[in-house]
């Protein structure tokens, strides 16, 4: 009991000689509330995008099989799904067609996908699914950017630059908005006029396989059987955004490590400079008669207090950063290509092992740092801290 | 008075010890010092007076030598064990005073009870009285830089005086002090001394030394006890 008590006004004393220093604090807060601010929203950003991009990936199709013509993806002739059908292990094969619509007015770029039983995993937000010619359902963020509500229409250019009008009937919603945020839907009919896709023919396939693991034995085999096709697994869409996210946030750290060590070498400046008037403080402390491990406490609990601060604010603001503002310091470099979308908002998906690694890289430094010039001082006799 | 108290045999210190900047501040120091004493240290700057103050306090070590407290070799002994002796035995009034002038009076003499165990409640009335006691508790909640030379000297004293040690230590207790501040300060260690307590006075100034309230007087000059007097 008397130790909690000890220690307790020895925190007393500790908050006390912050506000006491409240300049010099307040910078070393600030310069590390900016420090975890950054870090904290690479890593809540690189982290919740690639958890919404594996999350929607669980819906999407086994295995795509699109045609490559000159290294590039071609239509594909819907004579091939005869053929892969027939492969055992296939239960169904589906053709896809889809493109993407750039929209000079509003300087985006929408997926347009022609609506049949490929396309599944969208949730409705209102409205309904289009049904026949002239229908459209938008995804929010085209509704958003289009200004267009159901009822109202859209007008599209087509290959031929001859303008396309469509009634919206619905407007798309799933949880993360990622994969329906930019899309436009329209009837098999529609699309193909669209984007003049010509008849027989497709943007790619779906195939559904019963066997899970039978896929890459399935694509192997259509690969070999129809050699100008290029399968393609899911696990190895999740391989590419795993990688592609990885680089952009390495990418971005790169970018941040010259502002870092300049930041980190003023908070080292910060924290480490013990002043005259801190030396003398801990002489006087020693000599009427505080332990040299009380003195450690005290400034390990303003070193706790300081970056306990900094940590908890600094990964705050990269929450509001990146789940409430959409990550406007940070969306150009990690989307990439993506910014030409409608913009979305991510869902909040945090790792704790990320908040674990920045405590680590903020807290404990700090603490050590504060620590270690205090220790030095604290071990002198008091006489000596005194006379400096 | 009841026997010797500090015992001090053969002390020196260097300070700097083996650098081009070496200082030796004492040379071949003896002395006893009894309970109850008033010992004034009286000297010319630079004669070794705070050294001296400071070795006696377990402020420092000497490089050579012996110092006994209570019967306690305390010059070699491990830094934990000498916080210890100067929390219970002494209390040290620096020259400087050594206020922490940003924090308020109060604040200033609870610090010697912070690490201890007694409730904050318990060591803030404590403090109080002390400050009641040199007339500084209408300024409790003030800032320790809004006080004269005067206050700061009672305040300084009030600090020192708050884990109520055996033995109390001032390093030129009058040299921020008028001729007024200076009689008051001495009247309230003649009270002190009348508590029964040791007092260790190291001054270069005549109103202290010639008050005849010491019992002993040691002279020094450029680190060595050159004469003593004394009833």
């Amino acid at each position: 009991m008397d130790q909690m008590i000890r220690h307790s006004k020895i925190l007393d004393f500790a908050i006390m000689s912050i506000f006491r220093r409240r300049l010099k604090n307040l910078s070393i807060v600030i310069v590390f509330t900016l420090l975890t601010a950054i870090l904290s929203s690479i890593l809540f950003f690189t982290h919740s995008f690639k958890m919404e991009a594996v999350g929607l990936l669980a819906d999407a199709p086994e295995l795509i099989v699109q045609r490559v013509s000159g290294g590039r993806h071609a239509l594909i002739a819907e004579d091939y799904m005869e053929v892969i059908r027939g492969f055992y292990g296939v239960s169904d094969v589906i053709p896809r067609y889809w493109g993407y619509y750039f929209d000079r007015a509003t300087d985006s770029n929408y997926t347009v996908m022609g609506i049949n039983r490929a396309v599944s995993g969208l949730g409705l937000l209102r409205g309904r699914l289009p049904s026949q010619e002239g229908e459209c359902a938008l995804g929010s963020g085209v509704a958003e950017v289009k200004h267009l509500d159901i009822g109202k229409r859209l007008y599209l250019l087509d290959s031929r630059r001859r303008v396309r009008s469509y009634r919206v009937v619905g407007i798309f919603d799933t949880l993360s908005r990622l994969l329906t945020n930019d899309l436009i839907l329209l009837t098999e009919d529609d699309i193909k006029e669209l984007f003049d896709i010509p008849s027989g023919m497709a943007t790619d396939i779906v195939v559904a396989v019963n066997n899970e693991l039978e896929v890459p034995y399935i694509a192997g085999k259509i690969k070999t059987t129809l050699p100008d096709t290029r399968p393609i697994m899911r696990s190895e869409i999740l391989q590419t955004y795993e990688t592609l996210f990885g680089w952009r946030s390495g990418m971005m750290l790169s970018m941040f490590l010259s502002s870092l060590v300049a930041f980190s070498i003023l908070a080292w400046d910060k924290a480490t400079g013990l002043s005259a008037e801190e030396r003398r403080e801990i002489g006087i402390l020693k000599a009427v008669g505080w332990e040299t491990s009380d003195i450690l406490e005290l400034k390990f609990w303003e070193g706790l207090v300081i970056s306990l601060t900094s940590f908890l604010t600094g990964t705050i603001i990269g929450y509001v950063h990146v789940f409430f503002l959409g990550a406007p310091l940070l969306s150009p470099v990690l989307k990439g290509w993506s910014v030409l979308f409608p913009s979305f908002d991510l869902i909040p998906y945090i790792n704790p092992y990320q908040i674990i690694t920045l405590f680590f890289l903020i807290v404990i430094p700090y603490i050590a740092v504060t620590i270690i010039p205090s220790w030095r001082a604290a071990i002198m006799d008091p006489d000596e801290v005194i006379r400096g | 008075m009841k026997g010797v108290l500090i015992e001090i045999e053969g002390v020196s210190k260097l300070y700097n010890q083996g650098m081009p900047d070496e200082v030796r501040a004492l040379t071949g120091i003896t002395m006893q010092i009894m309970k109850g004493e008033v010992v004034i240290l009286k000297g010319p700057s630079g004669s070794g007076k705070t050294t001296l103050l400071s070795l006696i306090g377990c402020m420092a070590r000497p490089t050579e030598g012996r110092i006994v407290v209570k019967g306690r070799a305390v010059s070699r002994l491990p830094e934990r064990f000498l916080t210890d002796i100067r929390r219970k035995t002494f209390g040290f009034v620096f020259q400087e005073f050594n206020l922490i002038m940003d924090i308020t009076l109060i604040e200033n003499v609870m610090l010697p009870l912070y690490p201890t165990g007694m409730r904050y409640s318990e060591i803030r009335l404590r403090a109080s009285s002390m400050l009641d006691r040199f007339g500084l508790s209408e300024k409790a909640d003030h800032l320790a830089r809004s006080l004269s030379g005067g206050q700061k000297q009672r305040l300084a004293i009030a600090r020192a005086m708050v884990n109520d040690p055996e033995i109390l230590l001032l390093d030129e207790p009058t040299a921020h002090l008028d001729a007024g501040c200076s009689e008051e300060l001495l009247n309230m260690l003649s009270s002190l001394r009348d508590d029964g307590r040791t007092i260790i006075i190291a001054t270069h100034d005549p109103l202290v030394y010639e008050r005849g309230f010491a019992d002993r007087i040691f002279e020094m000059r450029d680190g060595m006890i050159r004469g003593v007097s004394g009833r």
